[in-house]
């Protein structure tokens, strides 16, 4: 069996055989077939082997359906809204950090260290940090409840600050004010808290009479 | 197929795998009901004999877990028959030796001649399925794509991961030694 000289009709037998000519290639092609012999042989070679290919058994298109895994976006969308949740609850909390941090006020050694909030006539109890200076003016044997202020702070008023003061803390000091934000109450207590005595004044009441 | 009525089915291809995405489980029956007799018929032409729906299934399977990865510059179903033919070889690889290659004697293979008009008619079919099977393993392969399944060059050279020039020599080497084989 011999060739035609024309790879080009060669390479198209196949697709005339499957359909897959335009209908102006495809009556090219069946021109080129009516006066060539080596690609009419061919043609029907090709139909024979087309014809002789084994069957397939058919499929069952429900079992393999079935098998199919869910699209990782539908396996996801039950499980980003417990996700956002989380995040919102996450984002809260560390509002919530972040205004307690925020509401540190510092002034010079020897003043009384107040919120500015209504509670100006209140000591900052507990110390927010190491930072904080909580004085109480009065004599020279007056308890003092002192802390070295190693750098004044002036801290902004209340308002989120998740970078800044914080960020400047040592992962000691991190600690530190994280466990005094524990013993902490989220929002103070309206109710004027009682005033402890200082162990120096009582003496010196009793030497001056 | 026309080259209308491809362009019509690879729309459709996309739409139903962006629905399936969407999470609509319907559009996967759907391709499956559209590709998986294709499939088969594949396997079957590359030689494979035994569990058909099973790898027609894995092939599937390995799709859809990978559709992210298909970047739509070929058509779904030579992507597809590009994942099942690497299944077909790693069967092979894994079971050389039991792999049973039917022959056309085979009583199952000659029911499929019973509509074949005469015994010359069913005596070519025979001779002539001899002369693929007689191929070597790319031949055959690219052979039977191309003539069994209509391929074109360009997709047979995505499913083989090749070149259309690399496919369409194992081709045309591959009818000279099926003429050369039945001119004996």
């Amino acid at each position: 069996m011999t060739d035609c000289v024309s790879a080009e009709m060669r390479d198209a037998l196949p697709d005339l055989i499957h359909g897959r000519l335009e209908a102006d290639r495809a009556a090219e092609v069946e021109e080129h077939i009516a006066s060539c012999a080596e690609c009419a042989a061919e043609l029907e070679l090709l139909r024979n082997v087309f014809a002789s290919a084994p069957s397939a058994p058919s499929m069952n298109v429900g079992r393999i359906a079935s098998a199919i895994p869910a699209p990782a976006r539908a396996q996801r969308s039950w499980v980003s809204p417990l996700i956002r949740i989380a995040a919102v609850i996450a984002v809260v909390s560390a509002g919530a950090l972040a205004i307690n941090v925020g509401k540190r006020v510092t002034q010079p050694s020897g003043a009384a260290v107040t919120m500015p909030t209504s509670q100006a006539s209140q000591p900052i109890r507990p110390a927010v940090s190491s930072e904080v200076v909580t004085v109480r003016p009065g004599g020279p044997k007056a308890e003092q409840l002192h802390q070295p202020v190693k750098s004044p702070t002036r801290v902004a008023d209340v308002g989120l600050s998740l970078v800044g003061e914080v960020d400047d803390l040592s992962d000691e000091r991190l600690v530190t004010l994280i466990n005094e934000m524990d013993r902490m109450d989220a929002i103070p207590s309206a109710e004027p808290e009682a005033i402890s005595p200082v162990v120096g004044d009582a003496k010196d009441s009793g030497a001056n009479q | 197929m026309n080259p209308g009525s491809r362009t019509s089915a690879e729309t459709t291809d996309r739409v139903l795998i962006e629905r399936w995405q969407a999470g609509d489980s319907r559009a996967a029956t759907e391709l499956v009901s559209r590709h998986a007799e294709a499939l088969a018929r594949f396997a079957t032409s590359s030689g494979e004999r035994e569990e058909i729906e099973e790898l027609v299934q894995d092939t599937f399977v390995r799709a859809f877990s990978s559709l992210d990865a298909f970047r739509g510059d070929s058509s779904l179903r030579t992507w597809l028959f590009t994942i099942e033919r690497r299944l077909m070889l790693d069967r092979r690889r894994a079971e050389k030796r039991k792999r049973s290659m039917v022959s056309i004697e085979n009583a199952d293979a000659a029911t499929e001649y019973d509509a074949l008009d005469g015994m010359v008619a069913q005596e070519t079919a025979i001779r002539v399925r001899r002369a693929v099977d007689s191929l070597s393993p790319m031949q055959r392969d690219v052979f039977t794509m191309r003539v069994e399944q209509g391929l074109s060059y360009k997709e047979i050279a995505v499913i083989l991961d090749s070149t259309e020039g690399a496919a369409r020599v194992h081709y045309h080497n591959a009818m000279r030694a099926v003429k050369e084989f039945l001119d004996d």
